[in-house]
C-alpha cells in the first residue's frame, strides 16, 4: 500500500486555483521532488499533505487511510512529518527540547503520572531523552544540546529541522527546501545527508527543492508544478529533456523544442 | 416613549465619551499594537488640568461658552504633551519587545500616576468637584429634556471625531499614520518617521481622552485620582467591540456601548458593568475582529 | 553517582523549605515579628501561587491572560461557601475543620478548573491580544455574576462575610510549595514541553503531531486549579470577599508581579510576587508616597530589566530539565552582584540567550 495518495487534490484561494489536480502516489522508501518556478503551487501542496490547508476537491490517503478535513496534528500521528521553507524552530527552547518536543504524541503517561512523577514518568522521560540524544548524535548536534534553537547558525538550523521532523519516527518526511539560502559546499553536505536519511535510515521522503544539482542527483522521481499544474512527472532524465519543464524554466514555445 | 428618548439622550451623550476616550485606546493599538492601559489618566489629568486652569485664572467663576472651549482646549493640549512625554519615558525603550511589556509598563504608568495625584498635596485622594464651565439650561422637546451641556458634548465630541477622520483621510501625517498601522518596518523602510508618527498618535490620544474628560466632569462634576478607571475600561470594551484599530469601529462601539448601558441601567442597575462585558465576550466569540475590524490570518 | 547527587540535592530543599517555616513561626511566638507581618507572608504565598498561575498560561504556553483574578474568584466564592453554608464548618469539632478546609480548598480548585475549561474551549478560537481581551471580559461577567447573585447564597454586592478563618500560614506555606513543585512536574513533562511548544511556534508544533487544542485546555485548566487553590486560601485568610476584590485591577497586579520577576520563569514569578508583595510593606514609612515609588520602582524594573528581575533564571533545588538552562546557582548570584560592582556585563553562561 502507499505510504501516501493524494487523488486529485485542487485548491482555490477566493477565485485563484493554487493548486490544480495534484495526483501523487508514493511507495515505501521512494525520494521524490518537486520542482518548479516560483508562485508554481509547491508549498500549498506541502500544506495540504499535513493538513494546514484544505483541499477544496480530491481525497489524501495516508497509509490508506482517508485524511479528509484531519487538523495537522493528525496528520503528524497518521505518520507525515515536514520542516519548513521559513524555519520554525522552537526558538525559545534547547536543541534537545526542540527534539524532545516532538516526541510529545509517543509520551504514553497521563497527567496523574505528571503531577506525581509514578515510574511511568520517569522510564518515558528517560527513553525520551535517550532517543532524542541519539539522533542529535547521529546528526552531530549533540553538542550542541543545550544552545536556544535560534543561536545555532542557520544551516545547523535546517538540520535540526530535519533531526526533529524525524523524531515523531514518520513514514514520509516532507523536506520544503531543505537546501535553500545554503552555499554550494553546504549543498553538498545537505545532499548528503538526505541520502543517509533516505538509504541509511530507509526513509520515504518528498521534497520540494530549487537546486537543480541537488534534485536530480538524489531524487527518484520529480513532479514539476507550473502554475498549480503539474506538467511533467518522472524519472530525472525524463523530466530534464521534456520540452515542457524546458519551456517552463526558460520560457519560450514548447513545441519549439520537439 | 418619551422615557425611551430621554435614555437615548442620555445614552448618545455617554456614548460619545466614549468613543472619544475609545478613540485614543484604538489608535494606540492600532499603531503599535499594545494596549494602552493607562489611557484612562489621562481623562482624569484632564479634569485636573482643566480645574486647575479655570481657578487660577478665573478663581472658578462661570466663564461662557467661547473661553470655556478655549480653555479645555489648552488644558487637554498639555495632557497631549503628557501623553508624548509618558510613551519616550515608558514605552517607547520596549518598542522592540514582546507588546505586553508595554502594557505591563502602563499597569506601571498607571499605579505611578493615580497614586502621584493621590499624594500630592493640593490634589488629594478626596473628591473635588468640577467647576461650572457655562450656564447650563434645559431645552424641552415634548417631553424630553435636553440640557445645553449635552447638546454641546455630543455636537462637539461628534465634530471632533469628523475632523480627525479628515486629518486621516486627507493629510499627510494621516497618511504615515495609516502607513505604520500597517506595515510599521514597511513604512520606516518609505522614509516614515515613526517616532514622530507615534508621538503624535499618543498626543491626538491623550487630548481627546483628555476633552471627555472635560465634558464628563461637565454632567458629573465629581474628580477624583481613580475616577477613569471604570470609564477607560468600558471605553476599551467599545473600541474591541467596534474593532481595536479602527477609529469607526471605536465611534460606533462608544455609541453602542454607552447607550446600551444608559438602557441596561434603567431595568437593572447591578448587571450594567457587568452587562457591557458580556456584551465584549459575545461579540469576541463570534465576530473577534469586532464589528468593522479585518479578519487577521498567519501565512504559513 | 549522578543519582546520588540528584536525590542529595532535592532533599536539600525541603529542610531549607522546613526550615524557613519553622523559623518564621517561632518568630512569630516569641513575638519578634507581629501579625501584621505574618499576614502579609500569608498574601505574600498566595500572591506567589497566582503569579504561577499565570506563569503556565503566560510563560509556558504563551496565551496571554488578563482575566486571572477571574479564576481565583471562582475558587475563593466555591470554597467559601462550601465551608461557610453547607458544611458550616463553625459548627464541627476543630480536627474535622482543617480536613473540611482542605476539602474546601479542592473544590476550590477543582471549581476552577472547571470554569477554566468553559471559558478556555471557546476562548481558544482566538488569537494573541483578542485571547487576552476576552479573559478580561470573562473575568469581569464572573465577577458581575457574583454581584448579582442573591445575597444569602453568596453574599450578592456586599460580599461573603463570615468566612471561617481556617487557613494560617502553615497552609499557605505548604499549598505554595505544592503549587511551585506542581509547575515544575507541569514543565518538566510532555505538557510543559507540548505548551512550550505551542508558546514558541504554533504551527509547527501542530505539525510535530501536538494537539494544540487540547495542551491550551490543559493549560487553561491547571492554571485554573491552581488559582482556585490560592482563591481558597485567600476567602479563608481574610474571612471577607467581595466581587469588587477580583477586580481587572487585580489580575493586572499579578501579571505585574509575573513579568516583573520573569515570565516564564517558575522561579522569576515566585520572586517577583514576593517582592512586590513585600515592597510596599517595606515603603510604608514613605505614607502617602508609598505607592508612587512602588509605581515608580516598577517602571524601573521593566524598563532597565525586561527579562524580569531573575532574567528567566531557575533555581538549581527545582532540578528542572525543560526550558530552565540557565540554572540559577549561588555562584552565579555572587559573579552578577560582583559584576555590579565593577560596573561589567554579567558572566553569561554558554546557553544563555
Amino acid at each position: 500500500m502507499s505510504v501516501l495518495k493524494a487523488d486529485h487534490i485542487t485548491i482555490n484561494f477566493g477565485g485563484l486555483v493554487a493548486v490544480d489536480d495534484f495526483d501523487i502516489e508514493i511507495e515505501k522508501g521512494e525520494l521524490w521532488a518537486i520542482i518548479g518556478p516560483n508562485g508554481a503551487g509547491k508549498t500549498t501542496v506541502f500544506n495540504m499533505l499535513t493538513g494546514i490547508y484544505y483541499p477544496t476537491k480530491g481525497e489524501i490517503y495516508v497509509d490508506g487511510e482517508k485524511m479528509t478535513a484531519k487538523k495537522p496534528f493528525e496528520f503528524a500521528r497518521a505518520g507525515i512529518s515536514r520542516t519548513f521553507q521559513n524555519i520554525r524552530l522552537f526558538g525559545g527552547s534547547s536543541v534537545l527540547d526542540n527534539v524532545k518536543m516532538a516526541h510529545t504524541m509517543d509520551c504514553h503517561y497521563g497527567y496523574k503520572d505528571m503531577v506525581f512523577r509514578g515510574k511511568k514518568y520517569h522510564a518515558e522521560e528517560e527513553r525520551i531523552t535517550k532517543e532524542s540524544m541519539e539522533l542529535l548524535d547521529l546528526f552531530g548536534l549533540a553538542d550542541k544540546r543545550d544552545y536556544f534553537a535560534t543561536q545555532l547558525p542557520y544551516g545547523e538550523q535546517r538540520k535540526l529541522e530535519i533531526v526533529r521532523a524525524l523524531a515523531t519516527k514518520p513514514k514520509l518526511l516532507l523536506l520544503d527546501e531543505p537546501a535553500a539560502g545554503m552555499s554550494p559546499g553546504e549543498i553538498d553536505e545537505v545532499i548528503a545527508l538526505i541520502n543517509r536519511v533516505h538509504t541509511e535510515m530507509n526513509q520515504t521522503i518528498l521534497m520540494i527543492e530549487h537546486h537543480m544539482k541537488l534534485v536530480m542527483s538524489i531524487a527518484q522521481k520529480i513532479k514539476v508544478l507550473e502554475f498549480g499544474r503539474t506538467i511533467s512527472e518522472g524519472t530525472p532524465e525524463y523530466v530534464q529533456n521534456d520540452p515542457l519543464v524546458i519551456a517552463a524554466y526558460l520560457g519560450g514555445d514548447p513545441d519549439a523544442h520537439a | 416613549m418619551d422615557n425611551f428618548l430621554q435614555l437615548l439622550i442620555y445614552g448618545l451623550q455617554l456614548g460619545s465619551i466614549y468613543a472619544l476616550l475609545a478613540i485614543g485606546y484604538t489608535m494606540v493599538f492600532g499603531i503599535i499594537r499594545m494596549i494602552n492601559m493607562a489611557h484612562c489618566d489621562f481623562l482624569m489629568m484632564g479634569c485636573y488640568m482643566v480645574y486647575f486652569l479655570v481657578s487660577v485664572l478665573f478663581g472658578g467663576e462661570m466663564i461662557g461658552p467661547a473661553v470655556a472651549l478655549l480653555v479645555v482646549m489648552a488644558g487637554s493640549s498639555v495632557i497631549g504633551m503628557v501623553g508624548v512625554g509618558i510613551e519616550r519615558v515608558a514605552y517607547r525603550p520596549l518598542r522592540n519587545r514582546p507588546t505586553i511589556m508595554c502594557m505591563i509598563s502602563a499597569i506601571g504608568v498607571s499605579i505611578f500616576t493615580q497614586n502621584l495625584f493621590r499624594a500630592l498635596p493640593f490634589i488629594g485622594p478626596n473628591p473635588r468637584s468640577f467647576p461650572k464651565l457655562i450656564e447650563d439650561f434645559t431645552i424641552n422637546v415634548g417631553a424630553v429634556k435636553i440640557s445645553f451641556t449635552r447638546i454641546v458634548t455630543v455636537t462637539l465630541s461628534i465634530f471632533i471625531m469628523l475632523l480627525l477622520w479628515f486629518v486621516i483621510q486627507n493629510t499627510k501625517i494621516g497618511m504615515h499614520m495609516r502607513a505604520v498601522s500597517n506595515d510599521k518596518d514597511a513604512a520606516a523602510l518609505m522614509g516614515v518617521n515613526i517616532n514622530r508618527v507615534i508621538s503624535i498618535t499618543f498626543f491626538i490620544g491623550a487630548f481627546l481622552a483628555a476633552v471627555s474628560g472635560s465634558f464628563y466632569a461637565s454632567s458629573y462634576p465629581v474628580m477624583q485620582p481613580t475616577m477613569a478607571v471604570t470609564l477607560g475600561n468600558k471605553a476599551f470594551i467599545a473600541a474591541v467591540c467596534g474593532g481595536i484599530g479602527d477609529i469607526r469601529g471605536a465611534v460606533l462601539g462608544g455609541f453602542v456601548i454607552g447607550v446600551a448601558e444608559i438602557l441596561v441601567t434603567s431595568v437593572w442597575s447591578e448587571f450594567a458593568y457587568g452587562f457591557c462585558f458580556l456584551v465584549l465576550v459575545v461579540i469576541l466569540l463570534f465576530k473577534p475582529e469586532g464589528l468593522l475590524g479585518k479578519p487577521m490570518t498567519e501565512k504559513v | 553517582m549522578e543519582k546520588m547527587k540528584a536525590l542529595c540535592k532535592r532533599n536539600i530543599a525541603f529542610p531549607i523549605f522546613a526550615l524557613f517555616f519553622l523559623v518564621v513561626t517561632l518568630l512569630h511566638q516569641l513575638g519578634i515579628v507581629n501579625s501584621y507581618f505574618m499576614q502579609v507572608m500569608m498574601l505574600a504565598c498566595i500572591y506567589i501561587i497566582m503569579a504561577e498561575s499565570l506563569n503556565i498560561l503566560n510563560g509556558m504556553t504563551g496565551l496571554s491572560s488578563l482575566g486571572q483574578a477571574g479564576f481565583m474568584s471562582v475558587g475563593a466564592y466555591s470554597s467559601a461557601i462550601f465551608t461557610t453554608y453547607i458544611l458550616h464548618v463553625s459548627s464541627l469539632p476543630e480536627p474535622l475543620q482543617v480536613v473540611a478546609f482542605v476539602a474546601a480548598t479542592l473544590v476550590g480548585a477543582v471549581m476552577a478548573a472547571i470554569c477554566g475549561v468553559l471559558i478556555g474551549i471557546p476562548a481558544l478560537r482566538l488569537r494573541g491580544d483578542y485571547l487576552a481581551i476576552v479573559t478580561l471580559g470573562f473575568c469581569e461577567v464572573i465577577r458581575a455574576i457574583w454581584r448579582v447573585v442573591p445575597a444569602d447564597i453568596a453574599g450578592g454586592a456586599f460580599g461573603l462575610t463570615g468566612i471561617p478563618k481556617l487557613a494560617n500560614f502553615f497552609w499557605a506555606f505548604l499549598f505554595m510549595i505544592l503549587s511551585l513543585y506542581f509547575c515544575r512536574n507541569y514543565m518538566d513533562s510532555s505538557f510543559g514541553r507540548a505548551c512550550l511548544a505551542i508558546r514558541d511556534n504554533e504551527i509547527a508544533a501542530d505539525t510535530m503531531g501536538i494537539d494544540c487544542f487540547r495542551y491550551k485546555t490543559i493549560a487553561f485548566a491547571s492554571s485554573a486549579f491552581i488559582a482556585g487553590v490560592a482563591g481558597s486560601l485567600y476567602a479563608h485568610l481574610l474571612s471577607y470577599i467581595h466581587p469588587d476584590v477580583f477586580s481587572y485591577a487585580k489580575s493586572s497586579d499579578f501579571l505585574v508581579y509575573l513579568y516583573a520577576g520573569g515570565v516564564g520563569s517558575i522561579s522569576g514569578a515566585m520572586l517577583g510576587a514576593l517582592a512586590l508583595t513585600v515592597l510596599p510593606e517595606l515603603l510604608r514609612f514613605l505614607n502617602d508616597w508609598r505607592l508612587v515609588i512602588y509605581g515608580a520602582l516598577l517602571l524601573c524594573i521593566i524598563l532597565f530589566r525586561p527579562t524580569g528581575l531573575f532574567g528567566g533564571r531557575e533555581f538549581a533545588f527545582l532540578q528542572l530539565k525543560t526550558g530552565g538552562i540557565r540554572v540559577f546557582h549561588v555562584s552565579t548570584f555572587t559573579n552578577w552582584v560582583k559584576g555590579l560592582f565593577r560596573g561589567e556585563k554579567r558572566v553569561k553562561e554558554g546557553a544563555g540567550k
